[in-house]
């Protein structure tokens, strides 16, 4: 079949009422639980997923697709309007956005991300339509050493863009593991780490720790912190971007996208290093560097439709090989799962309808978004001053209602308040939580794929290094961490950071 | 996050928590959890590498934490010299813990019996209470129109089989 022989199909999918309306719908619920501060693009598509759950897999995943979009959009929203990025992501548009916004141009700011993001979007679509079919080629030759070696090269890159303690992340990652082998092991049917618990015996409920990890013990962080937003976003006037920042956004948009697209398919980079390099680019062939950080528009528009560009053709590795790169994909193929559909290279194969239906609602997915939220830029701004202390039992009832109706079960409830716990006192340890989620969702995987390669080789671990793909990214991990341990990058790193946080 | 340090009554620091470097209580965690796991997986068998027993992942995984757990360790102490409040565990409201917590037990154990719009009702007015309650009849009222909101999108719009209704028999 060809391309467009492919993209038809997929319109059909995706064009059919009820998928289209499930798109608008996840896709204007992702937007309105992700601007609200606080809760970031994996809490909302967290605290969102059960919804998906009573849905046909094809609905379902559209639902997603649109959650997923609005999601990272909402994030966009609270970074211009707030200065609070939901995730990694969004911290380079805060920056200029945040500016913008407080020259009251926040509106202009609001609509250069969606126009960008779209046209990021409509480029990346067609990309992940081209690229996926080759890759899957590829990947129907990869051995389980290579997975494996993929899946650590992947981590180890999810790392390097994490901010933080690079140690810590790592033992997160550790931890995400050991948690994700709870439960019957499939090969000897041995009960693994459940402690006695019947309930465990299937695993840890994947939405249920998502939920706890990200909305309740988000909750948890900041009812500690008396409320403290400074809204200013009472005086956006004018969403019209003039003549002037359309000559200057346009180009950015479409560097953004190229840099964007190429950093999507880095496993583990994604959107978040699409996003930093095309601000750094941005600052370095602007005429007028000194303006970044005081509200250029370029530092919007690269940013955002880089950030665009890279969570779609992230879904290139994810369909062909079904490795996740980032807490968001992850995610993702958390929910696929639950839906019974396993990411990976013979997805396209067995389930044309659902791939191809997928990728044309990416691009409609992103339509929908420059449909409701140009409009609706004034509810989403009345949203973000509704007080924390009405928003937080709201959001606690939906993960509660959500958690309980997945398998009916008041286990997965307490599950969920467990890992609010549980997710509280490591941040408060100073833990990042998403390389634990990431963990958790390759621990199954990479242990699968070890196993086999070690079967297949009798027990001789020098497979990982004699076949060239596995490698090539064992090299490419080493390098990574080395990168990171060393003090001279070590410092390079943290004066990026510093400079998104001013 | 832009929010401000806590105010005085939000937060009260224990004494022993500020004395000891972040990193250092975030090691020992990791100790901790680690030697819990190799505990907990001492019965299953470990294998040989060209077959793993089901013991053989979690237990390597436990390891690695276990040696990332003293590396943390150490990285707090050699830290401790220049030990900035930056460097501290911060205070924890024990009231929001308490009530968030005692909310998501409640929803647990009442929404079998009580039906989705009476539990639901409980729930979220435990959970308003986690902060110093400053009108009662907003949350009353808030915590009424909520449940019923949740009750109608979940028990009545999306079809799931949640009872609205208590269920006595």
């Amino acid at each position: 079949m060809d391309i467009v022989g492919n993209l038809l199909l997929g319109l059909g999918v995706a064009l059919s009422p009820g998928n289209l309306a499930f798109c608008f719908v996840g896709a204007l619920l992702g937007t309105m639980i992700g601007v609200l501060p606080g809760l970031g693009p994996v809490a909302t598509i967290a605290v969102l997923l059960p919804i998906t759950f009573s849905l046909p897999p094809e609905g379902g995943l559209i639902m997603l697709a649109g959650i997923f979009y609005g999601a990272q959009y909402g994030g966009s929203t609270t970074a211009i309007l707030l200065n609070l990025p939901g995730e990694v992501s969004s911290v380079a548009t805060a920056i200029d956005g945040y500016q913008m916004a407080r020259q009251g141009r926040g509106g202009v700011a609001l609509a250069t991300a969606a126009l960008g993001s779209f046209f990021a979007g409509c480029v990346a679509t067609l990309l992940v339509a081209l690229c996926g079919p080759l890759l899957i080629g590829v990947a129907m030759n990869l051995g389980p050493a290579d997975y494996f070696s993929i899946m650590v090269a992947g981590l180890i890159a999810a790392i390097a863009i994490a901010s933080g303690s690079v140690v810590k992340a790592i033992a997160m990652i550790l931890v995400g593991l050991l948690l994700g082998s709870v439960g019957i092991d499939i090969n000897s049917g041995a009960q693994r780490l459940t402690f006695g618990f019947r309930e465990l015996s299937e695993g840890i409920d994947f939405a249920a720790m998502t939920m706890g990890l990200f909305g309740v013990a988000e909750i948890l962080t900041n009812l500690r912190n008396p409320e403290h937003r400074e809204v200013i976003a009472a005086k956006i006037n004018s969403l019209v971007p003039s003549r002037n920042d359309i000559r200057r956004a346009a180009p950015a948009t479409v560097r953004g996208t190229v840099v964007g697209s190429i950093a999507g398919l880095v496993p583990g980079a994604g959107a978040s290093l699409g996003a930093f390099a095309a601000y750094m680019i941005e600052k370095r062939v602007s005429r007028h560097p000194e303006q970044f950080g005081h509200g250029a528009i370029e530092g919007v528009a690269g940013p955002e439709s880089a950030n665009n560009a890279s969570a779609q053709t992230s879904f290139i590795p994810l369909l062909s090989l079904g490795i996740p790169s980032n807490a968001v994909m992850a995610v993702m193929v958390g929910a696929m799962i639950v839906h019974g559909i396993a990411p990976g290279p013979l997805l396209m194969e067995q389930h044309p309808q659902l791939f191809w239906g997928l990728i044309v609602s990416m691009w409609i997915g992103n339509l929908m978004l420059v449909i409701i939220n140009l409009p609706l830029i004034g509810i989403w701004v009345k949203l973000l001053t509704v007080p924390y202390r009405l928003m937080f039992p709201a959001i606690l009832i939906f993960c509660a209602v959500g958690a309980y109706g997945m398998n009916m079960s008041y286990v997965d409830v307490l599950v969920m308040a467990a890992f609010g716990l549980v997710g509280f006192g490591l941040r408060k340890i100073g833990f990042e939580l998403a390389p634990l989620i990431l963990g958790f969702v390759l621990g199954p995987m990479m242990e699968e794929n070890l196993r086999r390669a070690m079967l297949i080789s009798r027990g001789d671990a020098t497979v990982l290094l004699t076949r060239p793909i596995s490698a090539t990214f064992l090299l490419i991990a080493a390098v990574l961490l080395l990168m990171l341990i060393l003090p001279a990058v070590r410092k390079g790193r943290e004066t990026i950071f510093v400079e998104e946080e001013t | 996050m832009t929010h401000r340090p806590a105010g005085k009554t939000w937060a009260k620091k224990s004494a022993l928590l500020q004395a000891v470097p972040t990193d250092v209580v975030a090691g020992l965690v990791l100790v901790l959890f680690a030697g819990l796991s190799m505990l907990a997986t001492q019965d299953l068998a470990f294998g040989s590498s060209a077959r793993m027993g089901p013991g053989y992942f979690p237990r390597i995984v436990s390891g690695l934490i276990g040696l990332f757990g003293i590396a943390i360790v150490a990285i707090g102490l050699t830290k401790r010299r220049r030990a900035r409040p930056a460097d501290t565990i911060p205070g924890v409201s024990w009231r929001a813990l308490l009530m968030i917590m005692l909310a998501m037990t409640f929803f647990a154990a009442s929404v079998e019996h009580l039906g989705l719009l009476l539990s639901g009702f409980g729930t979220i007015l435990l959970a308003s209470l986690a902060v110093p309650c400053v009108r009662p009849l907003e949350i009353a009222v808030f915590s009424l129109v909520l449940a019923a909101m949740v009750t109608a999108i979940f028990s009545w719009g999306l079809g799931l089989s949640l009872p609205a209704w208590p269920n006595l028999g």
